[in-house]
């Protein structure tokens, strides 16, 4: 029986284990396996904490004729009609859609084009044109002033140097005052690290169920 | 052997060369498989300062310098860059809260990639502290969410969206169940962890009802662009392979002052942050005051997250009136 197993030979199945073996680690195939996905396309702009519109300088200037004039410089030689606004020949551009707020007079003082309306009388420079919308937004002004509503930079100390409040018009147009839809940054990979798609979802993977529900859900 | 040796000269040649060409395939079968070795750079392996350094709670101010300084150099030899990197300590009568009023939240997801560019995380493997979920009208149910929204506009018709990152819980389940400490909480009321103290058995992750904890599986794919040179040891210092991560009200920031950088980033100013124990803080005014409610309360964490609600029209009911102004003016 011993000279049997000895006429058996082994040795070159072992070799070619050892060789196998040897191609297995010089080609690491385990390395491929690991799925990195691409970096989010993300610039620095898309993260960037300025406000989304520019505040209009007090009084407005506009650069008309390579002069800047403020309101007045034209209103006062154009008056305006006591009825319907007419904006045939200026601000054109202004598509008012402030709900029941549709007269121009409401917000612009008619006497001093470069003064906002209160009440009466009253007026407000453009500087505080907060106070102008907390006349109808009482409980969004209320919930301004104590740093509820808006935007805070700078600092979560309520009275710190180089703490600032945006105000109401830094993102809110006042002629058109709803928030605008904007496009999402890149959403996160999924678990399987990749874009997603459909080709990542099997019947029962969950993934399967959010790709069915944006799919079918209202856009 | 003895057989080998009864035989005459041409077997043991044989068996000579059987033997070494065995011993030498298995030689370069040992070697090769130990080529990952050579892929180790030497910094890989750590030095012996930071293999003997304390925990964070039980280093004295030198040690903590010298720890400072040694991660300094780290960063310097990985990104080419100095950091700034500070160890801040809780300020004294500050509970840090936030605070997010889900009536503004657009989803935009601003948030999340200020958070990834201000806290130094990997950008590939991808992590993110902030999720955000968009949610349908009318449920409060995570099941029903979904924060793989790809949409051409946000907010979508009918869809409200929640942001979910570490709560800061008073009650935090992934402090009790961290085996060595690494994760604990301070005097401000964060949850912080330990980078060289984690042992990555991911405990905590496991534990946290609110997903919020990260794990890096790979060695985090930073580039030097991409550094963020303001650092903090407790928060967004770079971590290394084997660590756990999550959001800490971006403590390099706030400990400083400043606001967290998901906080000033957000576009609607739907974050609020602040000093829950001063009364005057929005904080403390939006607690009063909103309607403001915890994600699962049932789980008993005391999350220092809050959720909160304007009250308003309905936007549908605002749009058809405005419709109906436009027509009769």
């Amino acid at each position: 029986m011993a000279r049997n197993r000895d006429n058996i030979d082994i040795s070159p199945v072992i070799v070619l284990v050892f060789v196998a073996c040897t191609t297995w680690f010089i080609a690491d195939p385990q390395d491929e396996r690991i799925p990195y996905a691409s970096v989010a396309n993300v610039s620095k702009e898309d993260i960037s904490t300025a406000p989304i519109r520019t505040r209009l300088s007090d009084p407005p200037m506009v650069h008309l004729g390579g002069y800047d004039r403020d309101c007045n410089d034209c209103h006062r030689i154009f008056k305006s009609l006591d009825k319907t606004p007419n904006r045939a020949f200026q601000h054109v551009d202004i598509k008012l859609n402030h709900g029941r707020n549709s007269r121009c007079f409401n917000c612009h003082a008619k006497a001093d084009r470069n003064r906002l309306t209160i009440y009466g009388e009253m007026t407000v420079s453009y500087d505080q044109s907060e106070q102008l919308c907390a006349k109808c937004h009482g409980t969004t002004f209320k919930d301004w002033n104590r740093g509820i509503h808006g935007r805070t930079m700078g600092s979560w100390q309520p009275h710190a140097a180089g703490n600032t409040r945006l105000k109401c018009v830094e993102c809110h147009n006042p002629h058109s005052p709803a928030y605008l839809r904007m496009k999402p940054l890149p959403s996160p990979h999924t678990l399987r690290m990749g874009e997603p798609s459909i080709a990542h979802a099997t019947e029962d993977s969950p993934l399967t169920q959010w790709i069915l529900s944006d799919t079918e859900g209202a856009h | 052997m003895t057989d080998s040796e009864n035989n005459g000269s041409n077997q043991s040649r044989r068996s000579f060369l059987r033997s070494g060409l065995l011993a030498s395939s298995g030689m370069l079968a040992l070697a090769t498989s130990l080529k990952p070795l050579l892929d180790l750079e030497p910094g890989d392996l750590g030095n012996i300062d930071s293999f003997i350094q304390k925990h964070y709670c039980e280093m004295s101010e030198s040690d903590i310098e010298k720890a400072l300084a040694r991660i300094a150099d780290d960063v310097e030899k990985r990104y080419q860059l100095r950091p700034d990197i500070r160890d801040l300590k809780p300020l004294d009568g500050v509970e840090f809260v936030y605070a997010l009023n889900l009536s503004r939240c657009i989803g935009c997801r601003k948030c999340v990639h200020a958070c990834v560019a201000e806290n130094n995380q990997s950008r590939s493997p991808e992590i993110q502290y902030i999720r955000v979920l968009e949610m349908p009208h009318g449920t409060l149910d995570i099941e029903k969410s979904n924060h793989h929204y790809n949409r051409a506009s946000v907010p979508a018709d009918s869809h409200y969206y929640m942001p979910v990152q570490c709560h800061q819980c008073k009650n935090a389940p992934c402090v009790k169940v961290c085996p060595i400490q690494a994760t604990w909480q301070q005097d401000d009321g964060v949850t912080v962890i330990d980078y060289d103290w984690c042992i990555g058995c991911r405990y905590c992750q496991a534990a946290c009802p609110y997903w919020a904890r990260r794990f890096n599986f790979t060695e985090p794919g930073l580039t030097k662009k991409d550094v963020n040179p303001n650092m903090n040891y407790l928060s967004n210092r770079p971590r290394k392979k084997g660590v756990i991560e999550k959001c800490h009200f971006c403590l390099q920031r706030t400990r400083a002052g400043k606001l967290p950088a998901c906080q000033e980033v957000c576009p609607t100013g739907a974050r609020k942050f602040g000093n829950v124990l001063d009364e005057h803080s929005n904080v403390s005014q939006i607690l009063r005051t909103k309607r403001v409610f915890v994600l699962k309360e049932d789980v008993n964490t005391l999350p220092r997250f809050f959720y909160y609600f304007d009250e308003r029209y309905p936007r549908k009911q605002a749009s058809s009136e405005t419709s109906k102004d436009g027509g009769s003016a």
